[in-house]
């Protein structure tokens, strides 16, 4: 900063000083545009309320040294003016000041969140690093079932950090202008989407609905894995949609294809042009996102088909949840009106695996809901035929004997002798 | 005969618009061009998209027509339209006219017969101001009308 200073400084001097010497008009021209790039750069990098000031100062100081050649320059830096120039400087004194002003009355916030951003971006590369360790080692495949869920699991859990991290990182740059989108500033717009393209936010974004999605064709699910995956699909995609038209917007406007901001630089307004497709990394999300449910859908809709079809219970095949409803309930029509024993498909199918395995997954609303399960649920309790268990037989018979042990006291009570009037013994006559 | 006065009249109009001169061209720039003299010999100045080959220049000033190869030269246009050029070492201001295509040495100023050291032209209408150092030399087309060599 104090070389820069100086080398400002030194640029005046050099321009106006030499009285013992005859001035150059070439040589104010160029000094003139040299001093004016340096500031602008100056200007434009500046981040302190008093380093910006010191900057104003030396704008005044070459307005007034310059002012005398004022008429010279403006044909020599013809089609742009001295006062242009000096003019354009002071658009960028003030653009500057507003934003070191916000950065500063932020400061401390910001400088928190700076650091978190930082943190979590140094997490995600590493949760990466650790995610392509364990996909390695699923690939090779030569472990045991239980290290291999082991895998797997631990595999889930990467993936479940990075969807946390990946979203906590897009709250933290968006907080510090947590208000109504449209109450923020070009300024503040540009500051988000600067931060947004330095912590890469929408290739991390896409990275990981890929990484989720890859997931998905690499492992072999348990039923109960399935509650937790498509939660996570479920949340990814709610945020992702919640979030989208904010991160493209955002980094839309600090990008070639915004309009606004090359206006404000003295350019000509218009309508941005779209970026190119290959340019856009919310639409590969959105691509990828449709790749992960999918592939979810099918995968989960398949291994729940295999339970039916792995105990002998033909039911139509199905691919989603109405499909799934539509099947069961028509082979519950086909046993009740067939008549035929349903105790497979009751107890060991819905009962053992469905209720047991799938619960969880199935009341899930990308799936079949809660709702529906139960109403599928009652309709195949239903088909239960009702038999008397052991149980309910135990219960009665203790009961009975209960009842029988009461009546026998009771009775026993009833017949207890009656007590002789008077004990008298034989009646001795004499 | 109305017919072929008028035919006379139009004739003679378009003669006159071929042959007509516009007066009071001011043709000065307002500031020198600092030009590099590249190893074709040419120079090209983008402002004023003039471009043109100094070794003539060369081969009057240092006897060698490639001895300006990477030097600086620098070209200033009086209010006449005459090209003053110079560039340091050189002994003379060399004053050259435009022709179609051509640029004709008119005169050759003497103005430092040890060298010039570090000459810049201005523009002072309506003369050119050769300074070098301390040294202040007004110049027409044709010879030094204020300082000293």
């Amino acid at each position: 900063m104090k070389a820069r200073t100086l080398a400002v400084l030194l640029a005046l001097v050099v321009a106006v000083a030499p009285a013992w010497a005859q001035q150059s008009d070439y040589q104010i021209k160029t000094t003139f545009e040299e001093t004016y790039k340096t500031l602008f750069a100056a200007l434009e990098n500046a981040t302190s309320i008093a380093v910006i000031d010191s900057l104003k100062a030396e704008v005044d100081t070459l307005e007034a040294e310059y002012a005398p050649h004022a008429e010279f320059l403006d044909k020599a830096i013809f089609p742009e003016s001295f006062m242009e120039r000096i003019l354009s400087l002071r658009t960028m004194h003030s653009i500057t000041y507003d934003r070191a002003y916000l950065i500063q009355t932020q400061g401390v916030r910001i400088e928190e969140l700076e650091t978190k951003i930082l943190f979590l971006t140094s997490k995600l590369d590493t949760l990466t690093a650790q995610r392509n360790r364990l996909m390695t080692d699923l690939a090779e495949a030569k472990k045991s079932n239980t290290q291999l869920r082991d895998l797997v699991r631990r595999l889930e859990a990467n993936l479940a950090a990075k969807d946390r991290l990946i979203f906590a990182l897009v709250d933290s740059i968006f907080l510090p202008y947590a208000r109504d989108s449209a109450a923020v500033t070009d300024l503040q717009k540009e500051a988000i989407s600067r931060k947004l393209e330095k912590a890469n936010v929408l290739v991390r974004i896409e990275e990981v609905a890929g990484e989720n999605a890859r997931f998905l064709s690499v492992t072999q699910l348990q039923p109960k894995d399935y509650a937790t995956v498509v939660e996570r699909y479920q949340q990814f995609n709610g945020r992702w949609k919640g979030l989208r038209d904010k991160l493209v917007a955002s980094v839309l406007a600090g990008s070639k294809y915004s309009a606004a901001p090359a206006a404000a630089k003295g350019g000509k307004a218009g309508a941005a042009p779209l970026p190119p497709a290959g340019e856009q990394p919310a639409a590969r999300v959105d691509s990828l996102l449709t790749v992960w449910g999918t592939r979810l859908q099918s995968m989960f809709w398949q291994a729940v088909g295999k339970e039916f079809s792995d105990r002998g219970i033909a039911v139509d095949p199905f691919n989603d949840g109405p499909g799934f409803s539509a099947s069961v309930r028509k082979y519950i029509a086909s046993v009740k009106a067939s008549g035929q024993n349903s105790s497979v498909f009751v107890n060991d199918v819905w009962k053992a695996r469905i209720d047991k395995e799938w619960r969880d997954a199935l009341v899930k609303p990308a799936m079949l809901g809660q709702a529906e399960y139960a109403a599928l649920d009652r309709e195949v309790s239903q088909l239960q035929t009702p038999t008397l268990s052991t149980q309910y037989i135990v219960y009665g018979l203790i009961v009975v004997l209960l009842v029988v042990i009461a009546w026998w006291l009771f009775a026993r009570r009833q017949k207890a002798p009656e007590l002789p009037e008077s004990k008298a013994g034989p009646t001795q006559k004499n | 005969m109305r017919l072929a006065l008028a035919a006379l009249a139009l004739a003679s109009s378009l003669l006159v618009g071929c042959g007509a001169t516009i007066d009071g061209v001011r043709y000065a720039w307002p500031v020198e061009s600092v030009l590099t003299v590249g190893n074709n010999n040419l120079v090209e100045d983008g402002r004023h998209a003039l471009v043109f080959n100094v070794g003539v220049i060369a081969e009057k000033e240092f006897a060698d027509s490639t001895s300006l190869r990477g030097k600086e030269i620098r070209l200033l246009r009086n209010i006449e339209g005459f090209y003053f050029l110079t560039g340091k070492k050189f002994k003379n201001v060399y004053v050259l006219a435009s022709g179609t295509g051509t640029l004709r040495v008119k005169s050759q100023i003497e103005v430092a017969p040890r060298g010039l050291e570090d000459p810049a032209l201005n523009q002072r209408l309506p003369y050119v101001e050769l300074i070098d150092g301390k040294a202040v030399i007004k110049l027409t087309e044709d010879d030094i009308v204020e300082g000293k060599k």
